[in-house]
């Protein structure tokens, strides 16, 4: 057998192994409630605002819930690779496996496409949940919020991949996870503040150190939207709303080279760093 | 006491000395500045750049360029340079240099002759016009005026005439107590109607126009530049064109909903009567429309790099609002004039009629707007504007739904869903487990 046959059944035996050990990992249950949760909250705060109102204009209504579905679920998963790398590698289990015909890529690979394919299953529950969802209170599903769930699958892939490098580079399982977490936390603080200082209504007596602090925010915020995996999917969803198809397969193209570039580091620190303790 | 009073006073003099230096005037430097009126889509809009500030203009667009000197100075208390227009205002000689983002010429501009129209009862000019058609329609606005002036003198003289045979016949009547034949009492004359908008006399400036993309201006005099007339220009186009909503809802007027992007839904709850105004819409760049409209203020546009804003355009006209329901039109609603009128009695509340030049409550009044009156009972419709010919208006297609009532409890039942699927899952392979160990160790 060649080298790359050996490595693809390499890497769909531990997807496999993972998968399963996926599907009966209670957090996974946990993650997609919490979702649904979070995004009915979402939705119920629209309703009540159009019954109150009894008159509104709302771009999207099913995209900000699913956008907050699918933060969380990539959130939870890319976690999973950060912790399981390092815990393996903090246990051993990583040395042991490399004396096996695994490599960094096929590891690397295969953590990668476990990850992906249990992604991908949460987007068809995701789909199914929204549309009752969206029966049970009318609120319109369009055709861009099918291309947002399609456009998710690319973010997740990019979370999945960043929780991946993460990992690679940490030696601790609990390093890569409080690395991971700050940097999370990190790109939602700049975002939130840059949304907010860019609502407040500008005036002559608007303090001068919010106007620098929004213009500071800003060019961190150009800078972090290169680094930060939530920000592929926030200029996907951008292309889709503006609805110019040029724009939106540039950006699924920008969403795979920083994904692929996120696991070729992870390649490399891997093998930099070794396997093992 | 005498020394208390002569303390009281230093202070005061002191007091008043360090206000009246708190309050000195800011300091003032003759600069070269452009003048700028920038085409902002819907009217010509007016502000300045001095020294250091950069140009942005809408692209494809004619704009106005003054190249001038004047003495401009800071004013803190509303965070924008000024000029001092009314004291110092030199016109600089020579032609604006266009240079492209490599530097080089690619346009030289001679000052052109201009004018504004404004429409009746508008502060800011919505028009301009340049060369031989800013003189021809001046003259038009000045012979109109003239024709104006010369039918208010003929009217009044016909007025007195008038007034002056009305009241012989009424001095004759109470003689003679004969009545005249209503054939016979005269008509009275018709007040002249004035002109409706207002040319500026043209005067000389550069009008630009130019596609998307970074330039420079400079003025060049003889050949040469001339000194500290460098800026850098940005030329930007839209994102997106389209059509804006306007919508009063019956209930709250004055707290119009606006809807400017077609991705957007108008969701209703129960029946709803609405009026809706249609324009057009675009969306530019917050950042470079907010430096175009205001290069004068330096906190204009800070920050806002990366943020869109629609802006509306002109009001539809010859328009009407169709509204379908299962692809079929349900109503076909053209732009009619309202009014809105006050309740009697002390407590709140109004009511929006039609409107009625002939009723005496709205004599000698306005409409409150003019607007498209949709009503709506509950179900799900789309929305749209067609134009004279039948053809539905780019950008026009909304949808509109009427929300269901809530059901809480069913929704957060479904969230719980996958979490009794991963107990039942996680419960019956531990199960399993424990009867095989159990098996295993029999």
């Amino acid at each position: 057998m060649s080298a790359l046959p050996n490595r693809l059944h390499t890497i769909a035996t531990i997807t496999r192994r993972e998968l399963r050990s996926n599907l009966y990992s209670l957090g996974l249950y946990l993650a997609v409630s919490l979702a649904f949760a979070v995004a009915i909250v979402t939705v119920s705060s629209y309703v009540s605002s159009v019954e109150q109102n009894g008159l509104m204009s709302i771009g999207n209504p099913l995209s900000e819930p699913l956008r907050y579905a699918v933060f969380l679920a990539a959130a939870y998963l890319a976690l999973c690779s950060a912790m399981s790398i390092s815990r393996e590698r903090d246990q051993g289990t990583l040395e042991v496996l490399f004396y096996g015909p695994v490599d960094s890529v096929s590891y690397v690979m295969a953590k990668f496409s476990e990850q992906m394919i249990t992604f991908a299953g949460i987007i068809v529950v995701y789909l199914a949940f929204f549309a009752i969802v969206a029966a049970m209170t009318n609120l319109g599903v369009g055709w861009t919020f099918f291309a947002q769930a399609l456009m998710s699958v690319l973010l997740g892939s990019s979370i999945i991949g960043f929780g991946i490098l993460l990992s690679s580079i940490a030696r601790k399982a609990r390093t890569s996870v409080i690395l991971f977490l700050s940097l999370v936390v990190l790109f939602f603080a700049v975002d939130l503040a840059v949304g907010i200082l860019a609502g407040v209504q500008w005036s002559e007596h608007t303090a001068s150190p919010l106007v620098f602090a929004r213009t500071v925010l800003t060019h961190v915020r150009t800078a972090t939207s290169w680094i930060s995996p939530f920000d592929y999917l926030e200029r996907g969803v951008t292309a889709i709303v503006v609805g110019n198809a040029g724009m939106f397969i540039r950006r699924m193209v920008e969403a795979l080279l920083y994904t692929g570039a996120l696991l070729w580091a992870s390649v490399i620190a891997f093998d930099r760093k070794g396997v093992r303790r | 006491m005498k020394q208390l009073s002569v303390i009281v006073m230093v202070l005061v003099v002191l007091v008043g000395g360090l206000g009246v230096s708190l309050a000195a005037a800011p300091e003032r430097e003759e600069q070269f500045v452009y003048g700028i009126s920038a085409w902002d889509g819907k009217e010509y809009s007016s502000t300045f750049s001095p020294k250091g500030v950069d140009l942005y203009l809408l692209a494809g667009e004619n704009h106005v360029l003054n190249a001038v000197k004047t003495d401009v100075y800071f004013w803190d208390i509303t965070q924008e340079w000024m000029g001092n227009w009314m004291e110092k205002r030199v016109e600089v000689e020579g032609d604006l240099e266009i240079l492209d983002a490599s530097g080089k010429a690619i346009q030289t501009l001679a000052p052109t002759a201009y004018a504004y129209r404004f429409q009746a009862g508008g502060y800011t000019p919505t028009e301009m016009l340049k060369g031989a058609d800013a003189q021809k329609a001046y003259e038009q606005y000045k012979s109109e005026l003239e024709r104006y002036y010369n039918a208010v003198n003929a009217y009044r003289d016909a007025r007195i005439e008038y007034e002056q045979t009305l009241n012989a016949m009424v001095e004759e009547v109470q003689k003679t107590g004969k009545p005249y034949p209503e054939s016979k009492i005269p008509q009275p004359p018709v007040e002249p109607t004035a002109p409706t908008g207002f040319v500026t006399q043209p005067e000389e400036a550069f009008i630009l126009n130019l596609p998307a993309g970074s330039y420079q201006v400079r003025m060049v005099a003889n050949g040469q530049p001339v000194p500290d007339t460098e800026r850098r220009l940005t030329v930007f186009a839209p994102r997106r064109h389209g059509v804006g909503y306007e919508i009063l809802p019956e209930s709250k007027w004055t707290r119009p909903v606006m809807s400017d992007d077609r991705s957007e839904m108008l969701y209703l709850h129960g029946k709803r009567t609405m009026y809706l105004k249609a324009f057009t819409a675009t969306e530019y760049s917050a950042h470079s429309f907010q430096r175009m409209t205001q290069a004068h203020k330096p906190l204009a546009g800070a920050g806002l790099e990366g943020v869109w804003q629609w802006q509306h355009g002109q009001e539809l006209s010859g328009v009407t609002v169709e509204l379908l329901q299962d692809g079929e039109v349900v109503q076909s609603v053209s732009p009619a004039p309202y009014y809105v009128q006050q309740t009697p009695g002390y407590a709140l509340g109004y009511e929006i009629v039609a409107y009625d030049a002939t009723n005496p409550a709205m004599a000698s009044r306005n409409p409150s707007f003019t607007a498209f009156k949709v009503v709506l009972e509950p179900g799900s419709y789309v929305l749209r504007v067609v134009d004279d010919s039948g053809k539905v208006v780019p950008g026009s297609i909304r949808e509109i739904r009427t929300v269901k009532q809530q059901n809480g409890p069913m929704l957060y039942l479904l969230a719980a869903l996958p979490l009794l699927v991963g107990f039942v899952l996680v419960g019956s392979r531990r199960l399993k487990g424990r009867s095989r160990s159990k098996t295993e160790a029999a």
